[in-house]
């Protein structure tokens, strides 16, 4: 699983909207309790689509951190 | 026998009418003149056993009345279900203890009769019920909503204690439309035969019946006795 986190939820939000706007397909999830992040929500991604995502985000200037569980 | 050949020469007679709901009246009174009742006892059992004798029943004896008996509540709730799914008309009384359901002159379409097995409910003090009446989750900002509502689902569908049923009124409804990104979460929980409930005049308020992605359209009759007889009801 692929989780993307990020330092508050409103980079959530943006991510989110950057995301989907450019066809990659998320789901929305609760941070699992594995991981620790200020932010209580976080980002589910494909494998497939890893690099257009880090891509995407990094272009939008957000933070986020890339986790793999 | 005689019934059927009057049957046939009513029917060839009034087809030219031309008016569907008239003739389905028509064929129903006369097919009533033709059934006879028969009763189905499931007087001390437990379900799925009485689903699964009223289904038999029903295949065994499409165009008669039947007379359902039961002595618990359970099975009654989780029948009256059964029933409403199918489009089956019934009637209900009570009397010294003994529920008695009589179906009315429906034609039961064999063919498209529900799973039995999902409608037995004999967990129902451990089973809940999740009433969605908005697309976002609390009140207050409208994109935070949004997000939560999606990590709610999201949560939800990978719960080790899932609901029995999810019902959608007012904006909830909106949740199964093919043009919002939730119908996927919804379809998650419906995939693991959680059973996605949309009000039928919301979806029609609306306006979104050829957008529908997932779920059930169903009435307040139906929503007000799956709530009432629900344990349990989380409302996010």
């Amino acid at each position: 699983m692929n989780i993307i986190v990020f330092q508050n939820i409103r980079f959530v939000i943006l991510g989110e909207e950057v995301l989907v706007k450019n066809g990659i397909s998320v789901t929305i999830r609760p941070v699992p309790n594995q991981i620790s992040s200020e932010c209580g929500m976080c980002i589910e991604v494909g494998s497939d689509d890893l690099d257009a995502v880090k891509k995407l985000l990094d272009d939008c200037a957000i933070t986020f951190q890339l986790v793999k569980i | 026998m005689a019934y059927s050949r009057q049957l046939v020469v009513v029917y060839k007679s009034v087809r030219f009418a031309e008016e569907p709901l008239v003739l389905k009246e028509i064929v129903l009174f006369l097919l009533s003149l033709s059934s006879k009742m028969v009763e189905v006892n499931c007087i001390g059992q437990k379900c799925p056993m009485p689903l699964i004798t009223t289904k038999k029943a029903l295949i065994g004896n499409p165009n008669d009345t039947l007379c359902i008996l039961l002595d618990n509540e359970t099975s009654c709730s989780n029948l009256k279900t059964y029933l409403t799914d199918n489009g089956l008309e019934f009637s209900v009384e009570k009397v010294n203890g003994v529920f008695r359901i009589v179906t009315g002159n429906s034609i039961v379409q064999i063919e498209s009769l529900g799973n039995e097995e999902n409608y037995c409910n004999s967990n129902l003090e451990r089973s809940y019920i999740v009433v969605l009446d908005s697309n976002e989750m609390g009140q207050g900002s409208m994109e935070l909503g949004t997000i939560l509502l999606k990590g709610f689902l999201s949560a939800l569908s990978e719960s080790d204690f899932l609901p029995a049923e999810v019902i959608c009124y007012n904006k909830g409804v909106l949740l199964a439309s093919s043009n919002t990104p939730f119908a996927g979460y919804l379809k998650v929980l419906e995939d693991k035969n959680v059973k996605i409930t949309l009000c039928g005049t919301c979806v029609d308020y609306f306006g979104i019946k050829d957008e529908l992605q997932v779920g059930k359209i169903s009435n307040m009759m139906y929503i007000l006795e799956r709530l009432s007889s629900s344990f349990k009801i989380v409302k996010p």
